[in-house]
Parts: C-alpha cells; structure tokens; sequence
C-alpha cells in the first residue's frame, strides 16, 4: 500500500516536473536569463480533463440514452412553444398585471435599498485590509457564505413558515440575499484599494469607522452603485420566482396562471416582466456609463 | 517636546530596526532625520504617533507616554500631530477641499462627517489651511488632477489644519523632482519658523536636509551615528552614516 502511494505520488511529480516550463534564452552576449516556472500548460491541461470528465458525465449519457437524432428533431418544439407562447399573448391579462408588476417593483426597490443599508457596515467590518489583527472579517465572511448558499426562495419559504404568505414575506426574502451578495461585492472592492489615505486619516487622529466614510467610501462609491443597480436587475428578475412561495408580487400571478393552464396570460406576465427589466437594465447602464 | 528614552524596536520577524535610542527634540526645532534605506529613519518617525508601537524603552511626547496610549486617548494624542508621505496619500476621487475636511473629521459631530454636512467654520478653516501654502485656487478641484507637487501641498495643508504641534514627514519629497522638492521643503521651512511647529523629516537627500534642518540626526543599522546641528556635519561623518562614500542618488542638486 505504501510503495503504491509513494509510486502515485511519484509519478505526479515527475508529470508535473514535465510540464511546469522553465525555458532558459540566451542572448547574444552569453547572458542567460530564465523564465520563471510556469503552471499555464498544467492548468490548461487540468482544467481540460475536468471539462471532458463532465462532458462525459451529462452530455455523452444523455445522447447515449436517447441517441443525437432524438436531440436535433426535438430543438424545433422549443419555438414552436415560444411561438405559442407569443402568438397566444392575452393583451387585455395586462390590467390584472400592473398591480402586481408595481408590487414586485417596490420589493426590489425597498429590498436592494435595505439589504445595502445593512451591508455597508458589515462589509466595512469584514474588509481584511482596514481590520488588521483582527477576527471579525474571517467570522463575516464565513457567516456571509451561509447566507448565499441559500437562494432567495428558499428564504422566502422560510419566511412564508414563520410569518404566512404576503409581499412582506418576499421583502425580507429579497433583504436578505441583497445583503449577502452586496456584502461579499463591496468588500471585495474594499480590499483591493489603496490604503494611503486610509492610513493618513487614521493618522490625524481619525476612528477606523471615520476614516473609512472620509478616506474609503469615495474611493470606492462609483463601483458601490454599480454593484447595487446590478443588484436590483438581479432581484426585478428573481421577484418572477418569488410569488411560486406566495411572497407577493408578480411571481403570485405568474404561479396562478401557470397552474391554470392560461399560458396567453403567462406570456403577458412574461411579457411584461422582460419589458420592465430591459427599462432597468438600459437606465442602470445610462447610471453606471455617467458614473464611470 | 519629544523624548526617546533607550527605546527600541524589533519587528515580528526578527528585524531590529532601532537600537536603544535616546535622543530629545524641543518644540520648534527642525530637523532632518537621514540615512540608507533600511537603517531605522521611517520606523523612528512611525513611533512618534504610534503607527508602530515600540518594544522597548519609554517614548515621551508632549508629556504624555505614548506606550501606554489606547482608544480613545491614542486618537486625541494624534491629534496634535501631523503627518506627511511619501506617495502623498490623498482621498484621489475627491476635492482638495474635501481631503483637507478629513483630517478635521475626527473633531466633528459623526453624523455631519457621514452625510458630508461640514459646517461652514469647518470650510473656512480648510480654506484657511490651503490658503497658507498658497493652493487656494485649487480647492473645488479634484486631488488627482494636481501635481505631485500640489498634492504634497494639499496634504500638508491637510496636517495643518488639524493645528498640530509636530509635522512628522516620511520621506515628503522622494517623490518629486528636484525644484518642487526645494519648494516643499521651503514650504516646511516656513511653517517652522512662523507657527513653531516642531518637524521631524526622513529624508536621504543629504543636501535638501543639510540645507533645511537646523538639526541632523545620521542613522545607520538602527544607531544613531551623529545627532547635531546641521552645521557641524562633516565628510566623514556622513561616510559612517551611510556605510559608504555618497553616490548621486543621496543627493538631489547633483551639480552642486
């Protein structure tokens, strides 16, 4: 069992040995300069078996079980369905969308504004940068990682247990996810700054948390606001899904409509919905393209 | 007043950058703190206002022990002293004006710093500040479009209005040619004489320090080597405080 180990392991470094380059160039006068060791072919190489393993995994099984023929005359049902979809929308469903739309509008509004009232204190406290010797931003970032790992729904449903069914619900399931991905965005930004003024600020006698506001935010506040518009997209979109959970808004319509087999007005409601997030997302990038 | 008793400092990763120094500046005095990179002069400077904490030996300043300083005491005590760098370190993404409020920000009311509401007495005193190394003009403009000479100018104008009695500089004019160097050590020589603030500059320009300083202070390997007037320097001296003859580099007027 040993010899076998020391045998693996020693076939992957002689494998690694080969491949990490390290090409020496001599110039005209003799002088020798070599290139650092490189993992670039390795990395590819790695990154290439991954892909082929779960191409394997997923694609090959699925052309395996139903053969490719099955795959290419299935693709055109696709837009036949889209075509349905389309050429079925109930124009007059749109009244009975406007008061829901508004509702998912105001969620990701309130939502995307509290979650980042919240994360602005929380990503300042978990920047490794501005806490040196300190805990906090290991114990912040590890609880910011348990709060992603769950989608908005699941927290909607969570909520939906401990407080019923209703658009509160999917505020404070919205609130919560804002807040764990524009905590993770802006301290990312945070620990990529210059730290001189910072350190100039402190030096004049500052507190951590004045400097941070004096010397930090305006650094950092044109990428804050990019990352905060990017988040409301994000929750205008997830908002369709929300209302599956009975967290309000026009993912409730959606759900009923869908249930009911009514797909003219599931294609409004769409309709709609991608009407009002290509505005947001056109107005964002009008923000973002002045803020830059 | 600033008292170094034997104090000495030894990095976590076994470097000791000073030695049991001891040494004492009155109020008021200038004076040019040089050497080799390495030898000690950014760490001296750094005690002062406990960027660095030493690891042995007592440092007064201002009567007060800096050792002991924590929290709320430390900030106050930094109060009184200003500081200047090498790359500047201004707040680039925002106005001159804005920079100089900064450094006043910790004496104000939090909520008037996070919303920005500076009173109109905070403006005027930043003004003021810039007004006194003659950058007035550019006040509403933002820092990163001045020069690095300007931008020394705006951050000394920042120390200044926090009203310090002692202008800690690290290295101010490395960065800068040689004619914007002498202006901003003119600029230090003014605000010595005129508001008798005490200035401890690093600098290894042996002759921009020789010019300015009325006292020298030649630190090698963590030791001070010579501690006197400017003046008196000699050669030699300056040959043991360097560990070598000078080169170009240690002098920023070379033809002189």
């Amino acid at each position: 069992m040993k010899t076998l180990c020391l045998k693996i392991s020693n076939f992957f470094s002689n494998f690694r040995e080969k491949l990490v380059i390290r090409r020496t160039m001599t110039l005209a006068d003799g002088t020798e300069i070599t290139k650092p060791k490189s993992y670039t072919l390795l990395s590819s190489l790695i990154i290439l078996f991954i892909f082929i393993y779960f191409w394997n995994l997923i694609v090959s099984s699925f052309f395996q079980r139903f053969g490719f023929q099955f795959f290419i005359t299935r693709i055109p049902n696709f837009f036949t369905i889209l075509n349905a979809m389309v050429s079925e929308v109930n124009f007059s469903y749109f009244e009975r969308v406007i008061d829901p739309l508004f509702v998912t509008i105001q969620i990701s509004i309130l939502g995307t504004f509290i979650g980042t009232l919240i994360a602005l204190p929380i990503a300042f406290l978990a920047s490794q940068n501005l806490m040196k010797n300190s805990k906090f931003p290991m114990m912040i970032k590890f609880g910011l990682s348990v709060i992603r790992t769950f989608p908005t729904l699941v927290y909607a449903l969570l909520f939906s247990f401990i407080f019923g069914y209703g658009t509160f619900i999917g505020l404070l399931a919205t609130i919560i996810f804002t807040f764990g991905i524009i905590s993770k965005m802006m301290y990312e930004v945070i620990e990529t700054i210059d730290l001189g003024p910072f350190i100039a600020i402190e030096a004049s006698g500052a507190s951590k948390l004045v400097a941070f506001r004096t010397s930090i935010i305006p650094q950092v506040i044109g990428r804050f606001y990019s990352i905060i518009l990017y988040n409301f997209e994000i929750n205008l979109r997830a908002s369709a899904i929300l209302g599956f959970v009975g967290a309000g808004g026009i993912g409730l319509i959606l759900n009923d409509q869908m249930s009911l087999k009514e797909y003219g007005n599931v294609s409004m409601i769409v309709l709609s919905l991608l009407v009002v997030v290509i505005i947001v997302e056109n107005i964002s990038r009008f923000i973002r393209g002045k803020l830059s | 007043m600033i008292q170094f008793q034997q104090v000495s400092k030894t990095y976590p990763n076994g470097v000791q950058a000073l030695k049991n120094v001891s040494l004492k500046v009155d109020q008021g005095e200038f004076v040019a703190i040089i050497g080799l990179s390495g030898a000690g002069k950014s760490t001296l400077i750094k005690l002062v206002n406990k960027m660095i904490e030493s690891t042995d030996g007592t440092l007064l300043v201002n009567d007060q022990n800096v050792s002991i300083l924590k929290g709320k005491n430390l900030r106050s005590f930094r109060r009184k002293i200003g500081m200047v760098f090498q790359s500047f370190n201004l707040i680039n993404r925002t106005s001159v004006i804005n920079n100089v409020l900064a450094a006043r920000a910790a004496d104000m009311n939090f909520f008037r710093t996070l919303f920005g509401l500076y009173s109109k007495d905070d403006k005027l005193q930043a003004l003021e500040s810039l007004h006194k190394v003659g950058i007035l003009e550019k006040a509403y403009i933002r820092a990163d479009q001045l020069s690095g000479g300007q931008q020394q100018r705006v951050a000394l104008a920042r120390t200044l209005s926090q009203n310090p009695s002692i202008i800690l500089a690290d290295e101010p004019v490395a960065s800068l040619d040689p004619i914007t160097a002498n202006q901003i050590m003119k600029d230090f020589e003014k605000i010595n004489k005129e508001e008798n603030i005490t200035i401890l500059v690093n600098m290894h320009h042996v002759d921009l320090a020789l010019k300015y300083a009325n006292r020298v202070i030649g630190i090698n390997n963590g030791e001070i080597i010579y501690d006197g007037p400017s003046e008196k320097i000699t050669e030699d001296l300056l040959k043991k405080i360097y560990g070598r003859d000078l080169t170009d580099e240690d002098i920023m007027f070379k033809d002189k």
